[in-house]
């Protein structure tokens, strides 16, 4: 399965030739332009990694980021930022970021990110489903709870 | 600190935050650029390998480079002129461009906090002798208030008027419920810009409305 990307950021040019490279590299890509927009996508939809902007209109990236782990707290979230400062990155790491990057920002960069932070989300994921066999195989009725 | 001690302090953190702010677009431009460039690389590669390369598509990442550097131009420009607005103590100038300059470079934080700013033009240009860079600093300081007072979904609308030698900038507030947190304004360094270019202020939260309103010439 290809890994699932989604893009938030409200400069429109910026993300939709971002999606354009990742889907050349057959990453299955959604975008959007705000926080409140992703939100929702997220609500309905799974995603492997998300890429985040800090600066936006609305909700900016900390507070979605904040709003993303409440939702889907395995999902893995790289902010993007603009800013001169990695002040702003390094907050969002203690709220659960996996990584940050600078804008701009080189492509084979963003797509080591990306890897390393699917391959995290994969291997997260493995580790709880290992973890329900354990408790399934010593505890048999627990299937029943 | 004496008054114009801090004001001294203050009007370089102005200049400190105009620039900055004016450095987060230019990096969002060169981002798109960066972007459309890595696009065009990526389809050059793909060419490479046997696939067709599109020119209509090759057109419209060139035309799209093409609007970002006109973009970057005018925000290069208006940095400029904001920068050549110290230049001179006293200077003769057009409000209404001032303003529009002022306006044009708080849309980022307008934009963030779903601020609409409107600027209502007038038929006829208003030429004031002022001290260019305090009065930007008066005009930027009402800006940010109105803005966190209109902040989610609001909008201030801006006009310029001249009656016999005062002329007046008002900003025209509208907005659901308001943002309480502003409701200290105007503070020191407001009064002391206001002093110092013969300024009055008048703040009428009830009608939604704040006006600066000075002589023509100081």
């Amino acid at each position: 399965m290809n890994p699932r990307i989604m893009i938030v950021d409200d400069e429109e040019s910026f993300t939709n030739s971002l999606a354009e490279r990742l889907e050349l590299r057959e990453f299955d890509v959604t975008v959007s332009f705000s926080g409140n927009d992703a939100l929702e996508k997220i609500k309905k939809l799974n995603f492997d990694v998300i890429i985040l902007d800090v600066a936006m209109p609305g909700i900016d990236g900390i507070e979605a980021l904040r709003e993303i782990k409440k939702i889907k707290p395995l999902t893995e979230v790289i902010m993007l930022t603009g800013h001169a400062t990695v002040e702003t990155a390094i907050e969002g790491m203690k709220l659960g970021a996996t990584d940050y990057l600078m804008k701009p920002c080189e492509a084979e960069d963003l797509m080591e990110k990306i890897n390393n932070a699917y391959n995290r989300k994969s291997e997260h994921e493995e580790r709880i489903r290992d973890a329900h066999v354990k408790e399934i195989v010593s505890s048999p009725m627990s299937v029943l709870k | 600190m004496g008054n114009i001690d801090k004001i001294d302090v203050e009007s370089l953190q102005f200049f400190g935050k105009i620039v900055a702010s004016v450095s987060h677009e230019i990096k969002n431009v060169m981002a798109i650029i960066n972007e459309k460039a890595g696009l065009l690389k990526d389809l050059t590669l793909m060419a490479e390998k046997g696939l067709p390369l599109d020119p209509v598509r090759i057109q419209t990442v060139a035309n799209e480079v093409k609007f970002q550097i006109k973009r970057c131009d005018t925000i290069v420009k208006n940095m400029n002129q904001f920068a050549h607005s110290a230049d001179e103590y006293s200077q003769h100038v057009d409000l209404e461009t001032m303003t529009g300059l002022m306006i044009l470079l708080s849309e980022r934080v307008a934009s963030q906090m779903g601020v609409t700013l409107n600027l209502i033009s007038s038929d006829k240009s208003i030429i004031i002798k002022t001290n260019p860079f305090l009065l930007e600093f008066l005009i930027w300081d009402c800006l940010q208030f109105t803005i966190k007072r209109c902040a989610n979904t609001g909008t201030v609308n801006i006009i310029i008027e001249k009656s016999d030698n005062t002329v007046k900038v008002k900003y025209l507030l509208e907005y659901g419920t308001h943002n309480k947190a502003e409701s200290s304004f105007p503070e020191e360094r407001t009064t002391i810009l206001m002093e110092t270019l013969s300024a009055k202020l008048f703040l009428d939260l009830e009608n939604h409305e704040l006006m600066i309103s000075m002589s023509e010439n100081i």
